[in-house]
């Protein structure tokens, strides 16, 4: 395995008991760089967002101009914004797409019979979206302060309310 | 880079076609609903910075020399008309960029930062380009993928 390589032999499952509460620890191990640990609580955790934190932490390993336009890959920051993003994601709502773009950032798009969500990751750890209605981008996106559970269930709810 | 344009440059025509690698990736794959063609997603028209994006005229390359840019094979190529991206509700600029060892480089100015496309402009431009190189099991998966965005 090379250096910063995700192999699926990486990322596996523990139980560990925290009290009552008992979660799942994926640790994601970087070999020749610190270890990772993510805690996803059972409760809330999906296959869909298990599979789309792994193809996000694996954008850290594309290669300079993986894109041949000359990007670098997505930062970490960006990858961290994106995954703690997924995981406020009620588990049962519709998947999102998941790119690396260029200029170090990632990418979430859904959508639902017309309407759609694009959340992007930005290399500073900002974020843009832009909403789609009927097909069609309403203006040019807008910046997203922060993101919460409240925030992420918004734009879904907006998604999915037709 | 180049300061921005204050007007494209009208020797490019609007029948021009323009070339753009787009990364393979399933996920970058959206199917049309109404025509169930597949067309990139905008996120393929994002630059690497505060630029503006790169492209190639058709009329003086062809979609192979495009492709031998890539790191490696396996890119898809994504190409739309001049015309299109130019007009007002899209809002682009075309400019020849020649550079050493391409001579059909160009780029297309956005009202971003720098010259950038913006969000918006980005899902516009997308909407209006088709593949003309994808492989063809990830334009399957994307279509089971549709099947549950359309329900």
């Amino acid at each position: 395995m090379s250096a910063g390589t995700i192999s699926e032999r990486d990322f596996r499952p523990a139980l560990v008991d925290e009290g009552e509460d008992q979660r799942i620890i994926h640790q994601h191990v970087l070999q020749g760089s610190t270890q990772v640990s993510i805690v996803f609580n059972t409760a809330r955790i999906s296959p869909w967002q298990v599979e789309a934190v792994k193809k996000i932490l694996g954008f850290k390993d594309l290669p300079e101009n993986w894109d041949s336009y000359g990007s670098q890959p997505p930062t970490e920051i960006a990858c961290q914004k994106a995954i703690e993003f997924v995981l406020m994601v009620p588990s049962e709502k519709p998947q999102p797409r998941i790119l690396p773009l260029s200029g170090g950032a990632v990418q979430l798009d859904w959508r639902k019979r017309g309407r759609g969500v694009q959340a992007e990751f930005l290399p500073d750890g900002s974020i843009e979206y832009l909403l789609l209605e009927g097909g069609h981008p309403l203006g040019d996106g807008g910046v997203l302060p922060y993101t919460s559970p409240s925030v992420v269930s918004s734009l879904l709810k907006w998604l999915i309310a037709i | 880079m180049p300061e921005a344009p204050l007007t494209d440059d009208p020797s490019i025509p609007n029948n021009e076609l323009l070339y753009h690698r787009v990364y393979p990736d399933p996920h970058g794959i959206y199917i049309e609903p109404t025509s169930r063609e597949p067309r990139p997603t905008s996120g393929a028209f994002r630059s690497k910075g505060p630029e503006p994006l790169s492209v190639d005229l058709a009329s003086l390359t062809t979609p192979e020399e495009s492709l031998s840019r890539a790191p490696r094979p396996g890119f898809y190529l994504a190409v739309v008309r001049a015309g299109v991206i130019r007009r007002p509700e899209t809002g682009c600029r075309i400019v020849r960029h020649a550079e050493p060892g391409n001579v059909a480089h160009a780029l297309v100015y956005g009202r971003g930062r720098g010259g950038a496309l913006t969000k918006g402009q980005r899902e516009k431009v997308a909407q209006q380009a088709r593949f003309i190189v994808v492989d063809e099991q990830a334009v399957g998966e994307a279509r089971e993928r549709a099947k549950t965005e359309d329900n």
